[in-house]
């Protein structure tokens, strides 16, 4: 099973398949939920989001049309519209939900190797924070071309398709949104 | 000499992430060459590379018991089996046949009280009743009939549509 293809294991999973959709979901888990950890910065509400999105996809899982995209691609779509309807239903200030937060995931972040180190791992609980702070500054739409791109690594095709956003607009926000990041985490240059 | 794009830039930035692994590598090299010759694509090289440092490959835990929570929600969800001998339309049917023996049931009982009341000899007197004559009369009848079943029928619908998810 676990070596059959995304959209292999949604044809299955579309016929009611638990054992393939739960490959699907060791898949894709930690990506998910990272991406809305950064997108939220609130570690108890990413973990709620994550269950809605893997619950809308078991739901509609029929609707998932593998000739018109990836599953990573309609995944990642599936998840985005959980957060911004969570956003408009609860009218959540991000910031408000990333200064509840941030304590929490710079807590609770993992790392390989340098966890081990004291030194290490305070300077990556500070240069976590720093990071958090950075990216609530930055508004919704910014934030989520800079967790696809730099932290998911996709194409900016990929997230205009997971995003609905023309490529153009895209990558002047992507512009726009390092250089608020630059001014941010790197106060003293430029 | 064509610069880099910032598809390339952001490619070379991360390409030791684990999301850019063995997606671009083949690319990287010509990239890679490029920024040695290119001030320019140098310097953003180096202004995007310093913001996303910050970034990092930090990667949080998801919750243990995640998929133990979904699992319970999707085994909660599912309903009882349908029973495939009983067609799906006869609840449908036998709710709508039941509403309608009400209302002709209700029907002739007010026609049966119409009949022995005053209002009746009112209306056979009546002189609205005269101008519009049998066929108007009738016409009324079945507007003000259809109206009752659209009335009778509406709460029922909605009851259904609740009940079915």
């Amino acid at each position: 099973m676990e070596s059959l293809s995304d959209a292999a294991l949604m044809k299955r999973v579309r016929n009611r398949d638990v054992d393939a959709f739960q490959v699907l979901y060791s898949r894709y888990e930690s990506r998910i939920f990272n991406f809305l950890l950064r997108y939220v910065g609130n570690r108890p509400l990413a973990e709620d989001l994550l269950q809605e999105t893997f619950w809308r996809v078991w739901q509609a899982a029929a609707s998932f049309q593998p000739d018109r995209g990836e599953f990573r691609s309609w995944l990642y779509r599936v998840s985005l519209n959980v957060v911004r309807s969570e956003m408009a239903h609860k009218r959540y200030g991000l910031d408000r939900l990333v200064s509840e937060g941030q304590s929490q995931l710079a807590a609770r972040h993992q790392q390989t190797g340098r966890e081990h180190d004291p030194a290490g791992r305070l300077e990556l609980e500070e240069n976590t924070t720093l990071v958090e702070k950075a990216l609530s500054g930055l508004s919704p739409a910014m934030r989520e071309v800079i967790v696809l791109k730099c932290l998911e690594g996709m194409k900016f095709s990929e997230i205009a398709s997971v995003t609905g956003t023309p490529e153009g607009t895209l990558k002047s926000r992507f512009h726009r949104a390092i250089a608020e990041l630059r001014r941010r985490l790197l106060p003293g240059e430029r | 000499m064509q610069h880099l794009t910032e598809e390339q830039l952001v490619g070379l930035v991360l390409e030791h992430s684990a999301s850019y692994q063995s997606r671009t590598r083949e690319r990287a090299d010509s990239g890679r060459q490029h920024l040695g010759v290119c001030p320019e694509c140098r310097a953003k090289y180096e202004e995007l590379r310093e913001v996303t440092g910050f970034l990092g490959e930090s990667r949080a835990a998801p919750p243990v018991s995640a998929w133990s929570r979904l699992k319970g929600r999707m085994d909660r969800s599912r309903r009882p089996g349908r029973d495939w001998t009983e067609p799906r339309w006869l609840p449908l049917v036998s709710v709508h046949l039941a509403v309608i023996v009400i209302a002709v049931a209700l029907i002739l009982v007010l026609g049966g009280w119409l009949e022995s009341s005053s209002l009746w000899e009112w209306m056979r007197t009546s002189e609205f009743v005269s101008r519009i004559g049998p066929r108007g009369l009738i016409g009324l009848a079945f507007i003000a009939g259809g109206g009752l079943c659209v009335l009778a029928l509406t709460p029922v619908l909605w009851w259904e549509s609740r009940t079915r998810g």
